[in-house]
């Protein structure tokens, strides 16, 4: 019997055309695959590459003895922040005692640079004046041009003076309510010698009282920032020395490469002689079978007891200079600088016994392990670049500031985020319905750089102008010193997560069987208790998930942090309490933005940051991975 | 593809005697997961050519999974599995490797229980099982869509906007065409899945008498829950119970004079 | 039984502090999603405020025509004799020093891409979109037709779905790092060229009947590459929203199709598709848009600063080297653009126009095509009911 429905049309390589069909759209699906996995090689491929890099950078420091110097380094930035901080509150103190007369002094500047400016030809002719003067002092034509030019020269600066703009000259306002002194400094300056150039009596009388008020605070504060002198020079002297044992270590490691580029370079050369005098270059390079790290760095080994010597003295002057600081003070600000100072110098003190300790037990051959490298990586406090010393690539500033900012975003977003997908899934009216959520999509529409512009623009400002207002003080990190800061990128970043927490929440109360509200109903409870007790539990993982997933979004965020995070790259000074947020921070997205178009392929640099982005990469894969987690299970409950 | 326009040609179409069954279904197990569980056990029977056969039972029996297995729609479903026996239609076991469901469908009409017009004209409807096949001239495709849309009855009450949307017409109209559709592209077996049960009386009337009409020119079979309706259209009828094959006979003996016990429960309304 | 208080209603409500709280709860949650429209139209409401002024003049035509033909330059500031505040663009202000020599230009300031308008940027956006749809669409929407109609469960298909669900989450900076190790410096992509680099690895071919070659030497940092790397973070998005309109087309029209013996590919052509293709069209556009926002991919893949040219008018040769090399040009983009004079110029005043202007113009094209395509989606959902 004949065979019916057979197969029919033509085979190609074993698969007919509906195969063929089949697998190309099963090609463009398994894409996806493919994609992920190029991610992921590409990051891991430039990643790994950075481990020994970084570790052989690292050992370089160690050999050259820059390691050792930078102990020194820290000390002195350490010293460094105490003495601006004590003369930070010295400004302040002068400003608040004796801030008319700073004042005076300041503005009387302004107006010499005014005069000076424009009176330049007036005052050639009062010098020329003075001095056929002084040359002819009794030739009365002489004496009565000298005259002239002077009254020409008053009567110019009094019109000047007169015109001039109060704002500019006085533009720190510290003459704001002392109407009488900025009168009298005007009618003061008119009198002023511009030939001379010494100030008006009136000026210095404000100086002498300027100076009289804060003797004792002015020779304390100059004793505290003489402290480190024997440091700093030692420092100094140490950083000269190390920078040049790594610029010939560096040289001496690339002579063998430089040789084998140059005698390349000669083959393609024109003519015979240019050919020998390549070669004789070349030759002239001595390759050495490795540097004497030891011989160079001798001179640090020795350098241990004048450190030490060094340290103990900076001690000793600084408690003196601290103890010598005043403790009454008018201004508010002054005082809380001067608790802070006081407060941090034990502190200091012991940071730097144990540095100066550390320092000791440097070497220059100590081993160090691959281990000790990558950690340096993932908790080194410095993420330093392009500097002529050393760069640093310490991930934990970033990593800080990009958690620091997700969980403020996060913690801001999370209730307005649920309680809107609450209100509008279980309490709105289907009117209101039908314009919330898609109001809330089109949030997300919003482009992140336009967010970020609005952060810079508006939200920044107006910030720190809230900030400014007394009655809110109390709130942390008020008054603001920045306008860009981990507060502003944070909301940014909560308004740019709402929508997608919104989204999902709202599906997952939508999960929730009809049936257990209207059993909850059914037993005379109210809306809102329905809704809290028995819809919110119900649901309770779908939100995590949401919460989650909103989370993967804003750490991932870039332009918002990379505008408004202000790029400091530092880790945020805990010390503050919840004051942290009014820091700046750099992220591990915005030092990517910022950095991978100024650097070259290859280079540690571009290795770091490809690394920064495999880190980035897992943290968002991981709390995807948790998210779907969450949802599985929620689906098979 | 290629000479796809000759199975329409009659006298290429697979001839039987009218003494043999069209369809002769041999044993068959069937299962929706992969064989964990069978949907179907030991089915066997066969269908004669030229006759309508309806499958009736409590709903959950199988009755509509048998009928999909006989175009092999159940190929839809990933975990869908003929786990034991065979099906033969014309004499060839449709379940054979060589054998394309495309091919088989071709043979082998169908009609849902949910009527489901393509939301296009009444025209490109009918013709659109034609144009799957590669028929693109325009005489040949006017003349079969006439064709069966008078045989489906639909053909006096569509004539003048034949390209007006399907969607536009009522639901017993919407079932005629659709089964105006599966008879266009000339068939030997019409499959009937509940075709009436989305629809009124009067229109269920009118599907019943076209029933009637078609059994000159195809084999029926047809799925339904409505007794009253297998006894009107039907010739032969099988009663399914829980995936088995309970009783299979001459209509007239299946609901006057059943030889089972759950036959003559279920036919006179005992359970079901 | 009588009851002693007969006229008492049973069904009174009963607890008014519960009411109240009630009440209470209900407002604060309003109070929270109010808040968020709130923020949203405060920062809609100011971004137009200040924008708007700088898109529309008082007089006809009502639009400022520069900002939208002109490329960026460099903006001059200057105070003239009579103590008045000039402002103008660099070629403008060479041709106005030619004209008067005599005039006096006091306090000459210049900023970097402040003038001029914003057509360098809107057409390279515009390109970028372009090709980041036209390859995300294809792919998306063949991987959504495998997933909706010819998968069947099992590993590949289960990996494919993590693979996209994980796609999804990647940072948009990680796709710009991909992008630019992968499109940009991998030394493999070809590009039909006169001038060989010497630096490719695979090499260079010449191509007979011709004075090119087909050089495998890499994009570089490029239109092509910037409107992948868009195509590639946009295909999660446009493969789910493929699906979603696939999955909405019923059922009974495949089964209908495939019991006529049509073939899969049939089905899927002339059953599936057509009804589908309206719902994929809108939630792709939809999904396009959200990527087009995009600043970190593009910055290093494709964007620039700073480009006098229209890419077709860089381009060099004809036929297909003119478009191969029109590809390979870097563009200047709108987000970049923004980033570059919010965020890279100092502050001042004279910048603002442009700032504003240029967060405008975007907001209202990314703001305006979500919009659309969310009210199209609505509208063609109501409408299709099978």
């Amino acid at each position: 019997m004949a065979k019916h429905f057979q197969r029919k049309g033509r085979r190609f390589l074993g698969v007919n055309l509906q195969g063929w069909i089949r697998g190309f759209f099963g090609g463009n699906a398994a894409l996806s695959i493919v994609i992920l996995f190029l991610i992921c090689a590409f990051l891991v491929k430039e990643a790994a590459m950075f481990f020994p890099q970084h570790h052989r950078g690292l050992e370089l420091y160690r050999k050259t003895g820059q390691e050792y110097v930078g102990h020194l380094i820290k000390e002195v930035d350490e010293y460094t922040i105490l003495v601006s901080a004590t003369n930070q509150a010295y400004y302040q103190e002068l400003d608040a005692g004796y801030g008319a007369q700073r004042g005076v002094v300041d503005s009387s500047g302004g107006i010499m640079d005014a005069l000076e400016d424009e009176g330049d030809d007036l005052i050639g002719e009062l010098e020329d004046a003075l001095d056929d003067f002084e040359d002819e002092p009794d030739d009365p034509e002489i004496a009565a041009a000298y005259k002239k030019a002077q009254e020409n020269w008053k009567a110019f600066a009094r019109e000047t003076i007169a015109g001039l703009d109060r704002k500019e000259v006085d533009s720190f306002g510290r003459l704001e309510g002392h109407d009488g002194q900025w009168e009298a400094l005007k009618e003061a300056m008119v009198d002023w010698d511009p030939v001379e150039g010494d100030p008006t009596p009136f000026v210095a009388k404000a100086k002498a009282e300027m100076a009289a008020g804060m003797s004792e605070f002015d020779a304390a504060r100059i004793e505290l920032g003489s402290a480190g002198n024997t440091l700093k020079d030692l420092k100094n002297k140490l950083v000269a020395e190390a920078s040049q044992i790594k610029k010939e270590a560096v040289e001496d490691m690339s002579a063998a490469a430089r040789k084998a580029a140059i005698l390349e370079g000669s083959k393609k050369l024109a003519t015979e002689e240019e050919r020998i005098a390549a070669v004789a270059e070349a030759e002239k390079i001595v390759i050495r079978e490795s540097f004497p790290f030891a011989e160079k760095t001798a001179a640090f080994g020795e350098s241990f007891e004048a450190h030490e010597s060094a340290a103990n003295e900076l001690k000793e002057k600084l408690v003196a200079a601290v103890a010598k600081l005043p403790s009454d003070f008018k201004s508010q600000a002054a005082a809380e600088l001067i608790v802070g100072v006081k407060e941090r110098t034990p502190d200091f003190i012991e940071k730097l016994d144990e540095s100066v300790e550390e320092a000791s037990q440097w070497k220059w051959d100590a081993p160090l392990g691959f281990w000790g490298s990558t950690m340096k990586f993932f908790f080194g406090r410095d993420w330093v670049t392009n500097s002529s010393w050393h760069d640093f690539y310490g991930l934990l500033p970033l990593i800080t500031g990009s958690l620091l900012i997700s969980l403020i975003a996060l913690a801001v977003a999370i209730p307005f985020s649920i309680g809107a997908a609450i209100y509008v899934n279980r309490l709105a009216s289907r009117y209101e319905q039908t314009f919330i959520k898609p109001a809330i999509e089109m949030i997300q529409a919003i482009p992140s750089v336009v967010l970020g512009f609005f952060g810079i623009m508006v939200l920044g400002e107006g910030l720190r102008e809230l900030s400014q207002i007394g009655a809110l003080s109390w709130v942390p990190g008020f008054p603001m010193q920045e306008r860009l800061n981990i507060i502003n990128a944070g909301l940014l970043l909560a308004l740019m997560a709402v929508p997608t927490i919104f989204t999902l929440c709202e599906d997952a109360l939508n999960n929730v069987p009809r049936s257990y509200s209207e059993a909850s109903l059914a037993l005379g409870a109210s809306k809102l208790q329905t809704v809290t007790k028995v819809v919110v539990p119900t649901a309770i993982s779908g939100i995590l998930a949401a919460v989650l997933l909103g989370l993967g979004r804003i750490i991932g965020e870039t332009m918002v942090v990379l505008l408004v995070a202000g790029n400091k790259i530092a880790i945020p000074d805990f010390g503050e309490g919840l004051g942290v947020i009014a820091q700046p921070a750099h992220t591990m997205t915005g030092i990517i933005a910022q950095e991978m178009g100024e650097v070259s392929a290859g280079t540690l640099h571009f290795r770091a940051l490809f690394l920064v982005g495999l880190v980035l990469f897992t943290i968002s894969l991981m709390i995807n991975v948790a998210a779907q987690r969450i949802i599985k299970r929620l689906g098979h409950a | 593809m290629n000479d796809s326009s000759s199975t329409l040609d009659s006298a290429d179409a697979p001839e039987v005697a009218s003494n043999e069954p069209i369809i002769s279904i041999d044993n068959l197990s069937f299962s929706y997961d992969l064989g964990s569980t069978n949907t179907l056990r030991d089915i066997s029977l066969e269908i004669p050519a030229g006759k309508v056969t309806a499958f009736i039972g409590p709903s959950g029996c199988g009755k509509s999974t048998l009928l999909r297995c006989l175009n092999r729609m159940n190929d839809l479903v990933d975990t869908a599995k003929v786990t034991g026996g065979s099906i033969s239609i014309l004499g060839q076991d449709i379940n054979a490797p060589d054998v394309e469901a495309i091919e088989l469908r071709k043979h082998v009409g169908m009609v849902f229980q949910k009527y489901n017009p393509f939301p296009k004209s009444i025209y490109e409807n009918v013709a659109y099982g034609l144009r799957v096949q590669g028929i693109k001239n325009k005489s040949v495709l006017d003349q079969a869509v006439e064709e069966s849309l008078q045989k489906s009855a639909l053909w006096d009450e569509v004539k003048d906007r034949l390209d007006s949307s399907a969607l536009g017409l009522s639901g017993g109209q919407q079932q005629r065409l659709c089964i105006a559709r599966a008879i266009a592209v000339k068939p030997q077996i019409v499959l009937m899945d509940e075709p009436c049960s989305a629809l009124d009386p009067i229109a269920t009337a009118r599907i019943e008498e076209l029933i009637a009409e078609l059994q000159e020119d195809f084999t029926i079979v047809i799925v339904t829950h409505n007794m009253q309706q297998a006894t009107r259209v039907s010739n032969r009828t099988a009663f399914f119970y829980l995936g088995e094959l309970i009783e299979y006979d001459d209509t007239s003996k299946i609901f006057g004079n059943p030889t089972r016990k759950q036959t003559e429960d279920y036919v006179s309304g005992r359970f079901g | 039984m009588p009851e002693e208080t007969p006229s008492t209603n049973p069904f009174q409500a009963t607890s008014s502090k519960r009411k109240v709280k009630d009440r209470i709860g209900t407002v604060i949650f309003a109070c929270f999603t109010y808040f968020v429209l709130a923020c949203a139209l405060f920062i809609f409401g100011k971004i137009t405020y200040d924008g708007a002024p700088v898109l529309f003049t008082s007089e006809a035509p009502f639009i400022n025509t520069k900002f939208f033909t002109e490329s960026p330059q460099t903006l001059v500031e200057f105070t003239n004799g009579a103590g008045e505040l000039i402002r103008m663009d660099q070629t403008d202000f060479t041709v106005f020093k030619e004209e008067n020599p005599d005039v006096t230009i006091n306090d000459e300031h210049t900023f970097s891409y402040s003038g001029g308008g914003i057509a360098g940027p809107l057409v390279g956006t515009a390109l970028l979109v372009l090709v980041c749809m036209v390859v995300s669409l294809f792919i998306g929407v063949a991987a959504a037709i495998y997933l909706s109609e010819y998968a069947k469960k099992g590993k590949l298909v289960s990996a494919i779905r993590l693979a996209i669900m994980n796609l999804a989450g990647v940072p948009s900076i990680v796709y710009g790092l991909f992008g630019f190790a992968f499109f940009c410096l991998a030394p493999w992509f070809p590009v039909f060229t006169y001038e060989v680099n010497a630096e490719t690895t695979i090499g260079a071919f010449k191509i007979p009947l011709t004075d090119g070659y087909l050089s495998f030497q890499g994009w570089g940092n490029s239109l092509l590459a910037g409107g992948l790397t868009l195509a590639v973070m946009a295909l999660p998005v446009i493969i789910a929203a493929c699906e979603e309109s696939l999955k909405a087309v019923p059922g009974g029209f495949r089964e209908a199709s495939l019991a006529l013996g049509a073939t899969r590919w049939q089905c899927i052509r002339t059953a599936v598709l057509p009804y589908a293709a309206p719902g994929i069209l809108t939630a792709s556009v939809l999904g396009v848009t959200r990527v087009a926002g995009e600043t970190a991919p593009i910055m290093f893949t494709a964007a620039v600063a700073d480009k006098a040219k229209m890419p077709w008018q860089d381009a060099q040769g004809s036929g297909v080297f003119w478009f191969s090399d029109m590809l390979t040009q870097s563009v200047q983009a709108l987000p970049y653009h923004i980033y570059t004079v919010s965020a890279r110029l100092p502050a001042h005043e004279a910048i603002n126009d442009m700032r504003y202007g240029s967060v405008f113009v975007f907001l209202i094209l990314v703001v305006g095509f979500a919009m659309t395509s969310v009210v199209l989606r609505a509208r063609y959902r109501n409408k299709l009911k099978w």
